[in-house]
């Protein structure tokens, strides 16, 4: 009896054993992962608008949006401590660069992003370069989006070499470790090998058109004049060691910004833009919160009013949203009653206050810069405002290129993290003081093409003609009007080291704005610990490879850039 | 010894059935439980019989006359006369020097005396008396080797719970599982995602403590790997309360109490902090100084002061009421309990209210079939405020807590601060500005069924269903000032939170002879779902509709739409083999397939085995009449860990916009692609091996008990989201990598010190060690701990080697003092003095061969600086970090004391934990030493006249980023002893209650959190800022500190 039971309850057990073995073969399927929320590689990366969408996603490095943006808030970092450039704000990472003890842990690049950013984009573009050229679509259009990929990549490692030296050659789509365990390569062969090839890939094949935003082929065309133009000029290596560039690039710099200037649709802006009382003068239109993508502008990008899409240059560029240190400290200052105006300083401050943040701000040296009457001046040094109902207000000295003046007049929804004012990277002026350079060192003296071009960026800002120079004369006045022009575009630290001036030119500049500099009083920004008569260390001509980074990369061999 | 005998002779004994009288009965342990497996057997015979699983047992005695005893380890024995009864009750009263009782474990019910791995239980009544919202909190201190951490103590804010030392680098909190089935308990989240972890609320807050019978804590391997994957860092069981037979019982209790923060922190009020903040402007060089007569004024103390800590600060309360119906036959058992609590916080605008009902049904629809539900809901109702963000750029949501610590006391009193530089808002403005409402509801609902095959072989299936929905609103009003402002801001949040398990088991036991065999073979299926729906939109034209109105904002943020499931299907068993009931063995195996890895990695095996002898039952120990227990236990085993999101181990892309020129003048964003996660085709569990002996003991018949434990654990494969070179394109890869190692000691004694009818006081102590070092990464240094965005590489790193937590950062050395330098030799005191004030900001030059550490950087070549140790090179940089302080506990350890006196009893409750640190992360502004509002030890700072070597001078150039260096100012020594409890009740005798006609009164005053023995200078010792993750323990930001209550109740019984 006892027996028997057992054996039934056997059976009962190897029947429970099966059940459970069906559910097992079941499995499998169960397990099986099928997200609905994002795509994956896979299933990607099949139509033309795949290839379009994932293209655009390459741009976004430069300017996010984020709070860690490149070009919409912390890039301008790069000039500071330039002649053009300063800091108001004490205490924090931008004082390293201004008293030059930047260091490998300094949060512009550890948690700012200031070196990643533009290897996400390097990733993103080579995904761009491996799997577009798979997908079953219009010829044409798929070769100007993989040269749109390529000029990106190009820009980013010419940021990257240019900030940090050497870096690793990636230009595979990373799917596995070994594709990104890489040794650092020197920056001849990254030019060589990615930057140069890439842009001239890029000329043949994007489109030709104005810029809208997207890299066209006269956009390829002025970035590969400026990499000529820079590899014509002196660097420091990764190892300290100052080293002049290939001087057969002046040349080839003077041809190539030549072609953009003979045969692309873009043009300087010339005419005023005026708005009641409130005139802009041709010089600002490309900055114009209401005309952006100008015929002038080649490269520029796009920030849009909406949270996460906005610049936050207009927080950073405000030393404080009113002019007190500047026009006077003591508040009865009424600095326009010769013009009927009887307003207290205090009460001509920006409505909008931004924050006094002044990350960078001005220094009264670029003001000196430039010639009297240079309508740039002006406009660029913004220190007073006239809308266009004639309301005057003041500021200390801030760059107008970084504001949004509807969040500076406190417009209903306007927010320091979304601020409207688009980054112009590259401007048809680029390729007309690329040419005038590079051709007046190639030729060995101005060419008559040189001064033409010289004379546009001139009389547009309302100067008068040069002629007649010699060689260094012209030479001279080629880098102060790059200087002048380009003010707050991110060029001069690269102009300084590419002509071997950063010493020289950053050991004594000018900070306290005068009468001469249409200062009520002499007026010092206080919180700076910059004296401005600091020598460049040698070490900084180059930044510091970030200290994760360098962790990170041990196994690769990697080493510091000498001096940090 | 009697009890062994018995046994002794019911295992030998051959069953004899005569014919006639039968008798049929049922066996209940104290509490109403069913008893199964009691013996039965005639007195002065051999008969008997054993009662199955549910306690009824039949047996056929010769004559009315008979006697029965029955028996059971851990219960005194019961006799009974047959008579005319033929159907028997029969309800054991546990013995009081209980050397056994039965303990809950994975899938089954033990005896503890068989208990062959390392489990910690803890009663009903510990679990209540603290008064708690949540249960979490009331597990401190109650068992070795747990560790809970207050992440809050906002009502309803969970515990950080950790089971001998961490496991993971990728979040350690243990499995929880009610009733049998493992529950989600993911955190609710915070509906601003800018909030840390420790400010949401903890779906353990939804269960019911006094619905709570017992807690078990499984800790060693031959416990948890029946959970497999998920056992790694110990299985928390518990088990609610049934019906029990008998005659229906009402239960009423109700408590009120009142709660306070305990503690301010001391800062500096507005006369302090002008003159502080001119003198840090003095020293830095600035310019813009306060005129002669504020300062004047200041030093007189004009200046009126606000105290913002006391805005927002408030005495709270709570009230707790339940009400509990149970009772039933032997058909049917019922228990019907509902909860009412009510709770307001300490931080104003804080409230945590709790409606909850539960229906626990066992019944016997046949001899072979019984079925019973566990159904319980729960209501949610809290509002918060922002208690953990510390992030300046947060529109009006800086932590309540933070604003009231760091907002200067003069503002909003004097029309004088924009023009200074410190524009803020106040915390009164905070918390007026700002709603958030949490509504949460969550089913926990199990229904089973048993099929009785025969008295030895059972099959049970349970189907489990819980879903939690949480609601969350939050509108801030347009009333923050414009750098603050979002002109008006609705975010709303709806998530919804599914799993469903199905579970069938086999469970069998069969005894030959001296071999005893048990054991449970079972199968499980879970599936979870996560479904969550966000809106956020700003710019209102005023503040009516809220969040009613999204339409009218002007900024609408994108919504977001995310959704996540996982799967889990897995195949379990357990064998105990009992020989003699001196040998045990229990072999352990679990194979488990989850979704959640890649996909040729789904499945993995853990085995466990586990042995125990007793010793006691050998006849040399038997003989030694004070040893009443001796028994050797060892496990080795091995345990998972699978809690990582779904979908790591896959390539993703991730959408986004991107502005470009729309052709026509404007400027419109485009959707963008990109890869957002390198595919990891690895992917696979973490698996810990952990070795477990331990000895369990008892004196004087049990009276005086413990239990002794080593253990060690080894975790390898850990999964972690893997900093990466940049490089790559990613910032992070989830990978398989590194190991931890564990180990540590556990001690538990227990001791009825006083034992007699009127008098009697119970003593339990348990103390545990235990630490986690790393000992193995693919590379060194991986960053960890907490940064606000400035702290290169976080206040932690991970170094082979090192503890996990392991602080890292400078080390300070002393103040820069005026003999230091070389422009003050050879000077008188004065002199020194006097040149050091003509100017304070300028720089000076070190003497030659000076080695007492450095300053920050060139600049503050001056006397009164901060001076860090320096590796030599002269240069403080990343090679002059190390390793600052340790965030584990060296020992953690709880005193339970429990005293009668006739109707009166005393409980005290003390636990504490040492030589942990802590890093206080407000201090990086309070103590920053510049011009901003501080801690009031500033008043301390270095002077000329005042030249300490601890404190440095005042100066204003350390606000920001770049000075700041992270150094072992700010970790502190966070040990602590806590008089956790202190209780007073009454029990009324016998005559009032028969009055009454009640069973039960107790009336009751109870203090909880009464007094905390610490140096650290926060609020609360035992915080954690990030919650469970392991990656950043130890570490709070002015906290939301937990509150001393005072509680009275009573508890009526009908």
């Amino acid at each position: 009896m006892k027996t028997n039971k057992y054996k039934i309850m056997n059976i009962k057990n190897i029947l429970g054993l099966l059940l459970l073995s069906i559910i097992a073969i079941s499995c499998e399927d169960y397990l099986k992962e099928d997200p609905p929320t994002f795509i994956s590689t896979t299933n990607f990366y099949k139509t033309a608008s795949d290839a379009r969408t994932a293209c655009d996603g390459i741009y976004e490095n430069f300017s996010d949006g984020s709070s860690n943006s490149t070009y919409g808030r912390f890039w301008p970092v790069i000039d500071l401590g330039t002649d053009d450039v300063t800091s108001r704000t004490q205490g924090n990472l931008y004082n390293d660069f201004l008293t030059h003890t930047v260091s490998s842990t300094n949060s512009w690049f550890e948690n700012f992003g200031q070196f990643s950013n533009f290897w996400i984009g390097i990733s993103r573009a080579n995904n761009v370069i491996a799997y577009v050229p798979q997908i079953e679509m219009d010829e044409d259009e798929k070769n100007s989006i993989i040269g749109e990929a390529r000029a990106l990549r190009a820009l980013y490692y010419y940021h990257l070499v240019r900030t940090y030296g050497n870096m690793p050659l990636v230009t595979e789509a990373v799917s596995t470790e070994a594709d990104f365990n890489k040794p650092r390569s020197s920056v001849d062969e990254i030019y060589n090998q990615i930057i140069i090839p890439d842009l001239q890939y890029a000329e043949t094949v994007c489109k030709d058109a104005l810029h809208l935003g997207r890299i066209t082929k006269w956009t390829a065309k002025v970035v590969l004049a400026d990499v000529y133009l820079n590899r014509a000029g002196w660097r420091r290596t990764s190892q300290g060691v100052l080293v002049q560039g290939d001087p057969s690039n002046w040349a080839l710099a003077r041809d190539k910004a030549k072609e953009v200037i003979e045969n692309s649709p873009h043009d300087l802006n010339t005419v005023a833009l005026t708005n009641g009382q409130n005139i802009t003068p041709a010089y600002g239109v490309a900055w114009s919160e209401s005309s952006p993508f100008t015929k002038e502008s080649m490269f520029e990008l796009a920030a849009v009013p909406v949270e996460g899409f906005g610049s936050w240059l207009s927080r950073e560029c405000s030393p404080a949203p009113f002019g007190t240190g500047y026009w006077g400290r003591a508040a009865g200052i009424r600095p326009f009653v010769a013009q009927g105006n009887n307003d207290r300083i205090l009460d001509m401050r920006f409505p909008g206050r931004p924050p006094a943040q002044g990350s960078f701000i001005p220094t009264p040296d670029l003001y000196d810069a430039f010639e009297d009457g240079d309508e740039r001046r002006d406009w660029s040094l913004m220190t007073k405002y006239i809308t266009s109902g004639g309301k005057t207000y003041v500021s200390q000295p801030t760059f107008r290129k970084y504001v949004d003046i509807n969040y500076f007049l406190g417009d209903e929804g306007t927010s320091f993290r979304n601020t409207n004012n688009n980054f112009i990277i590259y401007r048809f002026a680029d390729a007309l003081l690329i040419y005038a350079e590079a051709a007046n060192e190639a030729d060995g003296s101005p060419s008559l093409d040189a001064y033409n071009a010289l004379n546009r960026i001139r009389n547009r800002a309302g100067l008068a003609n040069v002629s007649g120079l010699s060689q260094d004369a012209f030479r001279a006045l080629a880098w102060n009007e790059r200087r002048v022009e380009f003010n707050a575009e991110c060029k001069r630290r690269f102009d300084l080291i590419r002509t071997n001036q950063l010493v020289t030119e950053t050991l004594n500049i000018t900070l306290t704005w005068t009468a001469q500099q249409d200062s009520a009083t002499d007026y010092k920004n206080s919180f700076s610990q910059f004296s401005g008569t600091q020598a460049w260390p040698d070490n900084e001509w180059l930044l510091p490879i970030p200290q994760s980074e360098i962790e990170l990369n041990e196994i690769n061999g990697w080493l510091q850039n000498k001096g940090y | 010894m009697k009890i062994f005998y018995t046994i002794c002779l019911l295992i030998c004994s051959t069953f004899v059935f005569s014919q006639e009288i039968k008798v049929t009965g049922t066996v209940y342990d104290s509490e109403g439980n069913l008893l199964g497996n009691t013996s039965v057997f005639i007195e002065g015979t051999k008969t008997g019989t054993i009662a199955d699983f549910d306690g009824v047992f039949s047996i056929t005695v010769p004559n009315e006359s008979s006697k029965l005893v029955v028996s059971y380890i851990g219960f005194v024995d019961q006799k009974l006369t047959v008579g005319l009864q033929t159907n028997f009750t029969i309800k054991m009263k546990p013995d009081t020097q209980s050397l056994d009782e039965i303990v809950v474990v994975g899938y089954g019910k033990v005896k503890k005396g068989d208990l062959t791995g390392a489990v910690s239980s803890i009663k009903e009544k510990d679990i209540t008396n603290s008064g708690a919202v949540s249960i979490e909190q009331a597990l401190a201190g109650k068992a070795a080797g747990v560790i809970v951490t207050q992440s809050s103590g906002m009502p309803g804010a969970g515990a950080n719970i950790k089971i001998r030392g961490i496991n993971s680098l990728n979040g350690s909190e243990p499995l929880y599982v009610v009733d049998g089935t493992p529950i989600n308990n993911s955190s609710a989240g915070s509906l601003n995602s800018e909030d840390e972890a420790s400010g949401s609320i903890s779906p353990l807050s939804m269960i019911n403590p006094a619905d709570i019978q017992s807690i078990e804590i499984l800790k060693d391997a031959s416990a948890t790997a029946i959970y497999g994957s998920r056992g790694a860092n110990g299985v928390i069981l518990i088990t609610t309360k049934t019906g029990e037979i008998g005659k229906g019982v009402i239960y009423i209790d109700h408590d009120y109490s009142i709660n306070q923060n305990i503690r301010t922190l001391p800062v500096l009020d507005s006369n302090e902090f002008w003159l502080t903040r001119n003198q840090a402007n003095l020293n830095a060089g600035n310019t813009n100084l306060y005129s002669q007569q504020k300062q004047d004024s200041a030093r007189a103390g004009l200046f009126r002061s606000t105290n913002w800590q006391k805005a927002v600060f408030r005495t709270g309360n709570t009230s707790n009421t339940n009400v509990n119906f149970s009772g039933g036959n032997k058909d049917i058992r019922y228990l019907v309990s509902t909860n009412l609590l009510n709770a307001k916080g300490i931080v104003e605008k804080t409230d945590f209210t709790r409606t909850s009902s539960r229906i626990n049904l066992d019944a016997n629809i046949s001899d072979k079939i019984k079925i019973g539900t566990r159904t319980y809901y729960a209501l949610i109702d809290s509002d918060q405020q922002s208690t953990s963000t510390n992030f300046t750029n947060t529109a009006g949501l800086n932590s309540i807590i933070q604003r009231a610590i760091r907002t200067p006391s003069f503002v909003g009193l004097d029309a004088l601060s924009t023009d200074d530089g410190v524009e803020v808002y106040t915390p009164t403005l905070a918390l007026e500005g700002n709603d958030f409402n949490n509504k949460i509801s969550q089913y926990l609902v199990n229904a089973f069924g048993t099929y009785n095959f025969s008295k030895d072989f059972e099959f049970k299936s349970v189907i489990t269903y819980q879903n939690r929905s949480t609601a969350q609103r939050f509108y801030q009003k347009n009333i923050f000032p414009a750098a603050f402002s979002r002109r008006g801001w609705a975010k709303t949040s709806d998530i919804r939170v599914t799993l469903f398990t199905n579970t069938n088991t086999f469970e069998f036991k069969k005894r030959f002879g001296k071999h005893n065999i048990s054991g449970v073979l079972g199968q499980s299926t879970e599936s979870f779902e996560f479904e969550m729906l966000r809106t956020s939109n700003h710019g209102f034209a005023n503040d009516l509709l809220t969040y009613f109105d999204p339409g009218s904002a002007t900024f609408n943020d994108p919504d977001i739409v995310s959704y996540q499931n996982s799967k889990l299907v897995s195949f379990f068993g357990r064998v105990n083999y009992n020989y003699q009931n001196k040998f045990l063995v229990t072999l352990t195996g679990r194979y488990d397939g989850s979704s959640r890895f890649a996909e040729n990695n789904k499945w993995a095996f853990f085995p466990a085995a586990a042995v125990a002898y007793k010793l006691s039952r050998e006849k040399f120990i038997r003989d030694i009449e004070s040893i009443s227990n001796l028994k050797l236990r060892l496990s080795y085993g091995l345990s998972g860990n699978q809690v990582i999101q779904p979908y790591q181990s896959l390539s993703q892309l991730q959408s986004d916009q991107v502005g470009f020129g729309d052709g026509s003048g404007g400027e419109s964003l485009s959707t963008i692609y990109f890869n957002s996660q390198l595919p990891n085709a690895n992917l696979s569990w973490e698996t810990t091996a952990q070795f477990d002996a331990g000895v369990d003991f008892g004196f004087f018949n049990n009276r005086f008990n413990g239990t002794f434990d080593y253990y060690s654990k080894t975790t390898d494969d850990l999964l972690f989201n893997n900093q990466i070179t940049i490089i790559s394109g990613f910032r992070n890869f989830f990978q398989n990598f590194g190991s931890l190692e564990s180990y540590g000691y556990e001690l538990s004694l227990n001791g009825d010190i006083i034992s007699t009818d009127y008098i009697s006081w119970n003593l339990g102590v348990n103390a545990s060690t235990g630490k986690t070092k790393i000992t193995s990464l693919t590379f060194n240094n991986a960053n960890s701990g907490y940064n606000q965005g400035w702290i290169a590489g976080g206040t932690q790193r991970l170094i082979v080697g090192e503890e996990v937590g392991a602080f890292f950062g400078y080390k300070t050395a002393g103040i820069a003092q005026f003999n230091d330098f070389v422009e003050f030799q050879n000077l008188s005191r004065a002199d020194q003095i006097a040149l050091y004030e003509a100017d304070p900001s300028a720089t000076y030059t070190f003497v030659n061969d000076f080695n007492r550490g450095l300053p920050i950087n060139s600049t503050r070549h001056q006397p009164g600086e901060q001076l860090y140790n320096d590796n030599g090179d002269g240069e403080l940089n990343e090679e002059d970090k190390r390793v600052i302080g340790t965030a584990q506990p060296d020992i953690s350890f709880g005193i339970n004391s429990n005293f009668t006196y006739g109707n009166f009893e005393f409980g005290l409750f003390i636990d504490g934990q040492l030589g942990q640190d802590l890093v206080n992360v407000a201090n990086f502004q309070l103590l920053a030493f510049d011009a901003a509002q501080q801690l009031n030890t500033v008043l301390n700072a270095w002077t000329p006249i005042n030249s300490n070597n601890v404190y440095p001078r005042l100066n204003a150039l350390n606000s920001g980023a770049s000075p700041f260096r992270f150094s072992d100012r700010y970790v502190e020594d966070a040990s602590f002893v806590r008089l956790q409890n202190v209780t007073l009740g009454y029990n009324f005798g016998k005559v009032v209650l028969d009055k009454l006609n009640l069973s039960q009164l107790n009336v009751f005053v109870s203090g909880t959190n009464l007094h905390v023995w610490t140096n650290y200078s926060g609020f609360n010792p035992d915080v954690s800022l990030t919650g469970s993750n392991t990656l950043a323990l130890g570490h709070d930001n002015g906290g939301y500190p937990i509150a001393r209550s005072i509680r009275m109740g009573l508890k009526l019984k009908f």
